[in-house]
């Protein structure tokens, strides 16, 4: 067990280092991204441009690649993430902020689809000839076929513009109160409820798949003929046995769909202006702010690595014959 | 050949390889007979069909029916390969891991860790100043490196859920070489999940391959059915003109079709190794 | 054999019970009247960019700050009117120029206070150009020193006069009270503005020990974070989130009474898809998008009250040429190109409401081309027309030639380009996809590359590409083709670097001359300047445009407010120089007002 905590300390690390590294080599600096712009908007010369640019962040470009990693190490054993370069707040400031707001939705969403997608796989495995089945894939199939972005936009104009039932963007409306306030909570519920269905609206059909291939091949088993003939009720079969056993393979996927979930959605987050981890991370990338984009990838990889160890885990305690 | 009449007995899967032959015939016939005509005509933009264009016209007024034959050939290709390649290293990644354990399994696990957290978006941006990708296999390959992990570990744990099993345990007592007990007992117990993965991995092709032409690793081709829907999103905004919805169903009917194609065919090879599915159908 | 019995599963029928009914409290929650409510009469909804909280604060110096807000917060002296010279008083009341340009006096505006109660004084204007100067404004190349003979009054000194420096120096937004910044100022005006703003304006490198001391006196000053904007504009700012800021009339402001709107709400922009959503769902009252013609009628057909204008926006759109490389590094096969490309279609395609350029490729349409180049010069042209056939003609001369299947081959082997065009930005997208089908159809491979914002401006500063879809002259804040010229031809300006144009054409030192511009004030020299250095542009062709672009504004009058102005209204002519001045302007000075209950 050690042993496996270990690993996955050593994975962080590496992951870590390789993205510190592969950032830092991107086409284009951080003073580059904002002297290009100043260029456009003021149509002064190039280097011109670059000082103004050096000055609005502050940056000093002298510092070499390892000075950098060694204090960024350096840094992080004492918990400081560093000083986003464009925003000037420190990253941990804007990764707490920010965290709750993605992992509000995005685990809600996965939750939500895993459930109801399992729900409606293994139905679609006990009835393999009837309709549901067809549906049941063409469902799939049509969600994941809309990119991303697509249902996210469908949504906006559905529920947003058509019926102007839902609010389009943001996390709640300037007029009401942060706070443990009932008018807050709901409309923050309002505001969440588009982002959460653009991410569980396509995962449920991918659960749903998933699990019926899964409860097919268990559906062949022998204990299940057994339990049969041992009399026990066909729901108790259903559930203790069937979905248990079906469910089991998909453990790990969970695991890693909740891990990347708590790195959010640059596209979803971006459609509905929502101030998750995702939306940072997508201006981090635009402007080269090279210890936000650290952060926030730090995240998701630690989310990524533990969630896979804990699936793993679970798996192990739910499946007897692997904890030998 | 008894496996084809039984693939072919399969209603379901009868239909689905059918109409993948019908895709195939599409890409590879489909070229020769629509030209592809670039030339915009704007004021024929965003028309419905008719009998000149039976799926009408984009954004700048050129015929949807052809472009969409015309990106099917990418699509099949681009599709296919990064489906195989995935499949190809995630089987022998998530087989080895599986089947050796140890140490070995350690680092592999770590490995697939990795490429699962590191994020992509750098990596492709380095990669797009660096080269110029062209060709499908190489594009697909791009692609494919990406989209193994998942399925990796996912076999992986099968692997080592299947090791326990009664069965293999026999096989093992009975001192069945590994290899019988590789191809004839472990393989076919991952076949659906193969195929579903496989499936899901192509079918995000599509969507990702958007992706990697707005990085500029590959060069825009608005007959690519996924760049239609982002051109009818974006760059048109045939999302919010009414009369624009056959331009913007086209691309999504048949990335939807080509995939459920996919999807009862495998479920029909999902029938033909594993019999006990069959007994029951 | 027995399979083990479940232990730990919490999977039981009754969890699949409680999703159900989850969803159902979520779809009812919905129905029960909780759909959203679009902004009440007399509340004017506009768009802008900002940093969402946490990043977002008061301090306009520190990255983070106010943002879109700032237009409504804070003032200038004055809001420029290029086309008509205007200049329309806001903290200033009046300004007299010294005879040789070095001196320019301001009188400001009496009773004018921030929003934290302090009077406005000259030392507030003073402050606001020497804290601009730690972050490299502009104005500093050509200015000395800010001097405040009174309180009421401002003196600028010009170093370098110039006309430029000058509407700099009127259109600032003031924005930094002595009693919040000026523990920086002693700092800035020991070493002077202009050594601080950058080696005083030519950009020289700074002495390195100065340019440490500098950062350090930034650092102290981007540490001051208040959560809002203290300014002197009608506006206050409420509240702030990622989607939405709210703004509220300053009561103290000596024109309040004016002010008809008393309060702004302003929307994140985020994308133009968003911003065509929201126009859709009719929640902005003013904003210009880039907006394909099919959405824009969509728009006009949902919301009866929405009009649309289409201002110039001063700027033209075209193709790039990378002449630093085959095979546009020669001048025959640019021209060809020139007389082989449909520009018209390209523009019907891209950007219909915009405007055809014509056959002279002098950086500027037409219309601007009459007003500021000699009238001699656009006749000795000869303009680029369409002919595919004296295309074909030039490059045989240029040594090109066609094979069995019509594809071009050049000296180095068959002609393969590549043109980029950055995402997210329509037009030039659609400009790219039109260029390259027509090239292909003359028998030019040609490949798009769609790339990022980022890596685009990466490549083109590189010089890595052959064609790219790209701006080309703009005028600008200044409505002067001043800035064009320099963008073609200045060394280190954005097409001179992408292009590889040359320092010198035609024996003339044309970065020079780029470069001086700005300082001549003498309007017959800059005249003949600009026309010596358009008629380069049309003969060296580093860019082509292909149509002078339109913006297209979106003005909802009558749903919560009403009394946009015309079309013909000169302050339209100033949106391109920043649409959110404009709207600000509109209101503060009551021209816009809440629209009649129906």
């Amino acid at each position: 067990m050690a042993r496996r905590l270990l690993t996955s300390l050593a994975t962080i690390a590496v992951a870590m280092t390789l993205t510190f590294v592969l950032i830092r080599q991107m086409p284009g600096d951080i003073v580059h991204q904002w002297a290009v712009q100043l260029q456009m908007q003021q149509g002064i010369s190039y280097e011109q441009a670059r000082l103004q640019a050096a000055a609005m962040i502050n940056y000093n470009p002298d510092i070499g690649l390892f000075e950098q990693y060694f204090s960024y190490l350096g840094g992080l054993l004492t918990g400081n993430l560093g000083l986003s370069l464009t925003y000037r707040i420190p990253v941990s400031l804007v990764l707490v902020q920010a965290l709750p707001w993605t992992l509000l939705v995005t685990t809600l969403a996965t939750f939500l689809s895993f459930v109801v997608g399992c729900g409606l796989g293994l139905l679609g495995a006990l009835r393999r000839q009837s309709l549901l089945d067809p549906l049941l894939t063409l469902y799939a199939t049509l969600s994941q076929a809309l990119p991303p972005f697509l249902i996210g936009l469908l949504l906006l104009l559905v529920f947003g513009i058509g019926l102007e039932w839902l609010p389009m963007r943001g996390n709640y409306t300037p007029d009401v109160e942060p706070g443990l306030n009932l008018p807050f909570l709901l409309d923050v519920a309002l505001h969440a409820v588009m982002p959460v269905m653009a991410f569980a609206l396509p995962a449920m059909g991918d659960w749903a798949l998933a699990m019926k291939a899964s409860a097919t091949s268990v559906l062949g088993e022998d204990y299940l003929h057994v339990a049969r003939a041992r009399g026990l009720k066909p729901r108790r079969i259903l559930l203790r046995y069937l979905g248990r056993n079906s469910m089991m393979p998909l453990v790990p996927s969970l695991a890693t769909a909740l891990g990347s979930a708590l790195g959010g959605s640059m596209l979803v987050e971006a459609i509905f202006g929502y101030p998750g981890l995702g939306f940072f991370l997508a201006q981090a990338i635009d402007r080269r702010d090279y210890p936000l984009m650290q952060g926030i990838f730090l995240i998701s990889t630690m989310g990524v690595v533990l969630f896979n160890l804990a699936g793993e885990l679970v798996l192990a305690r739910l499946d007897p014959r692997l904890r030998r | 050949m008894s496996a084809l009449r039984t693939l072919v007995r399969n209603r379901r899967a009868l239909l689905g390889l059918l109409g993948l032959v019908f895709f195939l015939l599409i890409a590879l016939l489909g070229p020769e007979l629509l030209p592809l005509d670039r030339m915009p005509d704007p004021d024929r933009r965003f028309e419905p069909p008719s009998l000149t264009h039976l799926l009408g016209t984009d954004y700048a007024g050129r015929d949807t029916l052809v472009q969409l034959v015309h990106g099917s050939r990418d699509i099949i290709q681009i599709s296919f390969f990064t489906g195989f390649f995935a499949v190809l290293l995630a089987l022998a990644v998530g087989l080895t891991a599986g089947l050796l354990g140890g140490w070995i399994d350690g680092i592999l696990t770590a490995l697939t860790d990795v490429f699962l957290t590191v994020p992509q978006f750098p990596v492709m941006a380095i990669l797009a100043a660096l080269m110029r990708v062209g060709d499908p296999v190489t594009f697909g390959l791009v692609l494919g490196l990406w989209a193994w992990p998942g399925l990796a570990r996912s076999l992986r744990s099968q692997v080592r859920a299947l090791r326990e099993r009664e069965f293999i345990e026999a096989a093992r007592v009975m001192a069945l070489s590994p290899v019988w007990i590789l191809t004839r007992e472990l393989l076919p117990n991952l076949v659906p999940l193969v195929g579903v993965y496989f499936i899901r991995v192509a079918r995000d092709a599509i969507t990702v391959s958007v992706g990697i032409m707005l990085l500029g690793l590959v060069p825009l081709k608005v007959e690519n059915w996924g760049m239609m829907l982002n051109m009818a999103t974006f760059q048109s905004g045939a999302l919010y003109v009414p009369r624009a919805w056959a331009y913007l169903l086209s691309p999504l009917v048949a990335i939807v079709a080509f995939q459920f194609c996919l999807i009862q065919l495998a479920s029909g090879i999902e029938e033909l190794v594993d019999p006990r599915l069959r007994r029951r159908a | 054999m027995r399979t083990a019995r479940p232990t730990l599963l919490p999977l039981r029928a009754g969890l699949l019970r409680v999703a159900g009914l989850a969803w159902l409290v979520g779809f009812l929650l919905l129905l029960v009247g909780c759909t959203s409510r679009p902004p009440p009469l007399g509340v004017f909804c506009g768009a802008g960019e900002w940093d969402i909280p946490p990043a977002y604060h008061g301090n306009p110096w520190a990255p983070g700050g106010v943002g879109a807000a700032a237009p409504y917060v804070y003032e200038p002296l004055f809001v420029h009117v290029a086309s008509t010279g205007q200049y329309l008083p806001r903290l200033g009341t009046s300004f007299t120029e010294g005879p040789d340009g070095r001196e320019l006096r301001v009188s400001l505006r009496p009773g004018s206070s921030w929003h934290d109660g302090t009077p406005l004084t000259s030392r507030d204007v003073q402050c606001t150009f020497y804290l601009g100067a730690l972050r490299g404004m502009p104005v500093w190349s050509y200015l000395d020193s800010v001097e405040c003979p009174d309180p009421a009054t401002v003196l600028f000194r010009f170093r370098r006069p110039s006309p430029l420096g000058r509407v700099d120096a009127l259109t600032e937004p003031i924005t930094s009270p002595v009693h919040l910044f000026g523990q920086h100022l002693p700092a800035i005006l020991e070493l002077g503005g202009a050594q601080v703003a950058g080696g005083g304006g030519d950009a020289q490198p700074l002495d390195p020990e100065l340019a440490a001391r500098l950062r350090g006196v930034r650092e102290v000053l981007f540490r001051f974070q208040p959560a809002r904007p203290v300014g002197t504009g009608p506006y206050r700012i409420g509240r702030v989130t990622s989607a939405e800021m709210s703004l509220e009339a300053f009561p103290q402001h000596p024109e309040t009474d004016r002010l008809a709107v008393r309060r702004v709400r302003l929307l994140r922009w985020g994308s133009n898809e968003v911003i065509w959503s929201y126009l859709l769902a009719g929640q902005l009252d003013a904003a210009a998008p880039a907006c394909p013609p099919d959405v824009a009628s969509e728009i006009l057909r949902r919301r009866p009250t929405v009009r649309m204008l289409t201002p110039s926006d001063l700027s033209d759109l075209g193709v790039l040429l990378n002449t630093r490389r085959p095979p546009f590094d020669d001048l025959r096969v640019r021209q060809a190109l020139a007389r082989l490309l449909d520009r018209d279609l390209v523009r019907r395609v891209a950007s219909p409401f915009s405007e055809t350029f014509g056959g002279l490729q002098v950086g500027m349409g037409r219309q601007i081309a009459r007003r500021w180049l000699p009238a001699e010069t656009l006749a000795s042209l000869e303009p680029y027309e369409l002919d595919p056939e004296r295309a074909s003609r030039e490059l045989e001369g240029a040594g090109f030639a066609r094979d069995s299947r019509g594809r071009w081959f050049g000296p180095e082997g068959p002609v393969r380009l590549e043109l980029l065009a950055p995402e997210g930005q329509s037009d030039l997208v659609l400009l790219a996809e039109t260029v390259a089908a027509q090239l292909e159809a003359f028998g030019m491979e040609t490949e798009i590359r769609v790339l990022k914002r980022d890596l685009y401006s990466a490549r083109l500063s590189d010089g890595d590409f052959d064609l790219a879809a790209s701006f080309g002259g703009q005028l600008g804040r200044y409505g002067d083709p001043t800035l064009a010229m320099e963008r073609f031809f200045m060394p280190g300006g954005q097409l001179q670097m992408a292009s590889g144009l040359p320092g010198v054409l035609d024996g003339l030192d044309v970065g020079a001359l780029s470069a001086g511009l700005r300082l001549v004030r003498d309007p017959l020299a800059k005249k003949e300047t600009l026309g010596r250095l358009a008629s380069l542009a049309h003969q060296e062709l580093p860019f082509l445009a292909c149509f002078e672009k339109r913006l297209t504004l979106f003005l909802n009058d009558g749903t919560r407010v009403q009394g946009w102005p015309a079309e013909e209204d000169p302050l339209w002519t100033a949106l391109p120089a920043g649409a959110e001045t404009i709207y600000a302007t509109m209101l503060a000075t009551g021209r816009v007002r809440p629209a009649e209950a129906r």
